[in-house]
């Protein structure tokens, strides 16, 4: 009888035709798909057309012998089951296809009970083979879980070394800012005090963009979509890194398109998307020695679907390698000023209004950054 | 007497400047680098007493340029102080006086430099 695994094909191979007609009615009947072949040849060429997973061969015939097509069989296919029907007394052929691997033989005159018996040894072999198979995919499956759980880990204590060690950094540096002002302030030096105060007001603003970023990379919140006037929102923007400029020999050139456009974003997020682009470009500039003034351009278009708005600054650029992992959580390029952040999360917030940001950039060329936002969004994400 | 020089190692100007400060104040003269590459040169022309080194810095790494000072003979025996951010030192890390993590307690550091070098 058949098992619950399907093993359809079977092919069966006899000299004698009364046989194969006799068996043939006793598979069918078992639920088989049969097969037949008089020859060891014929039998090669259905077996390699039809790929039966069981064959049954008599092991004496004219031409090939049930043994040779055996093991042409089990080279061809070493999964193949195969059950070989001997002569009364061939105990020696039989004994020699066993060590050829058959699954089994019967002997003629052919019992039901014994056909079943090779058949349900064969498909057991068969559907134990297949368990196997399957366990060792799933045992592989699991490993790979198991390296992914890893990587997973091993990035996020790649994450939290990264924010101590910025925040450690960053630390020291009040502690720095702290003893330089009250040394100042005993001296009544007052150029000092202003130092020591610009730059603990400078620490304080990055640890707390810092602090805001992580919350942000921590929770991906759900977009508050508007329609925003995108003359004003940019003019905010600028504002905000024309204030940084102060004091600093970098120009934002303002390139804002003449007429009026609307967009469909959320603009606190997009904000801040841009100033942490900005901040790159700024950035850029300081440490670009090669020049004493440098300019930042910020543009503001659309085209049917898209705002388009670029940021294009005439720094110290990117080489390939930055180039490539600029986007990535804790790549930064700035040594101890950067945290790895910014460029990543301005990266995750486009993404999110199913925007495109695109990157230009070459050492001594300086960098320009290309986004483009749906105007219009079909649907909340 | 002439006073002792420290030099200083390390990316973050607030910081150098505050160790400069710091040990100006209590007496010593200091050299300033703001990355490997720059402490090199510095040392071809003038052996400073003690060396505080941040270990994870651009350009030239910290580790590497505390192995090329080893390997320096008239440096070789140069008492190095490590202040870092990172949790733990490298390994190949041997000789140092100390390893002072970031925010670190100054007079404790202070303590650290009087007794390596009066």
């Amino acid at each position: 009888m058949k098992t619950s695994e399907q093993i359809d094909k079977i092919l069966l191979v006899d000299d004698e035709q009364d046989i194969r007609e006799v068996l043939e009615i006793i598979l069918s009947g078992s639920g088989y798909i049969v097969f037949t072949a008089e020859n060891g040849k014929q039998a090669l060429d259905i077996f390699k057309k039809e790929k039966p997973l069981i064959v049954l061969t008599d092991i004496k015939m004219p031409g090939m012998s049930g043994i040779d097509l055996l093991r042409k069989i089990k080279d061809n296919n070493p999964e193949t089951e195969v059950i070989i029907i001997t002569g009364h007394g061939d105990t020696d052929l039989a004994i020699k296809s066993l060590k050829h691997e058959a699954i089994d033989f019967i002997t003629k005159p052919i019992s039901d009970d014994a056909l079943q018996i090779a058949l349900k040894r064969a498909n057991d072999k068969i559907i134990t083979r297949r368990q196997l198979k399957e366990y060792t995919s799933s045992l592989e499956k699991l490993l790979r879980e198991k390296m992914e759980l890893q990587d997973h880990l091993s990035s996020l204590g790649i994450m939290i070394g990264s924010i101590s060690h910025g925040i450690k950094g960053l630390l020291t540096r009040l502690d720095g800012g702290v003893y330089l002002m009250e040394a100042a302030y005993e001296n009544q030096e007052l150029d000092e005090i202003g130092e020591g105060l610009s730059t603990l007001k400078e620490t304080v603003n990055r640890i707390k963009k810092m602090v805001l970023d992580i919350l942000y990379s921590a929770k991906e919140r759900k977009l508050k979509l508007e329609k925003i006037n995108v003359a004003d929102f940019a003019a905010d923007v600028a504002e905000v890194i024309e204030q940084k400029l102060e004091g600093r020999k970098i120009e934002l050139h303002r390139d804002f398109a003449p007429e009026e456009i609307e967009c469909e974003m959320d603009a606190k997020y997009i904000h801040s998307a841009l100033i942490n682009i900005l901040d790159n470009a700024v950035d850029a500039c300081l440490a670009d020695k090669t020049q004493s003034t440098h300019k930042i351009v910020f543009k503001v278009d659309q085209d049917n679907e898209n705002l388009i708005l670029e940021i294009k600054d005439n720094g110290i650029g990117m080489n390939l390698k930055t180039k490539e992992k600029i986007f990535n959580l804790f790549y930064s390029s700035k040594g101890s000023k950067g945290t790895g952040f910014g460029l990543f999360i301005a990266d995750s917030i486009i993404k999110q209004h199913q925007g495109k940001i695109n990157l230009n950039s070459a050492i001594g060329k300086g960098t320009h950054f290309n986004i483009k936002i749906p105007k219009h969004h079909m649907k909340n994400r | 007497m002439e006073k002792k020089k420290i030099l200083i190692i390390d990316d973050d100007p607030v910081i150098v400047k505050y160790l400069e400060k710091l040990f100006n104040d209590n007496g010593y003269d200091t050299i300033l680098a703001y990355d490997g590459l720059e402490a090199d040169t510095i040392v071809e022309d003038v052996i400073p007493d003690l060396i505080t080194l941040d270990i994870e810095m651009p350009k030239e790494w910290g580790p590497r340029f505390f192995r090329k000072l080893t390997k320096n003979k008239s440096c070789k025996e140069i008492p190095v102080i490590v202040i870092s951010g990172l949790s733990s030192a490298d390994h190949s890390i041997r000789k140092i006086v100390k390893f002072f993590r970031k925010p670190f307690d100054p007079d404790k550091l202070m303590e650290t430099v009087k007794k390596e070098i009066g």
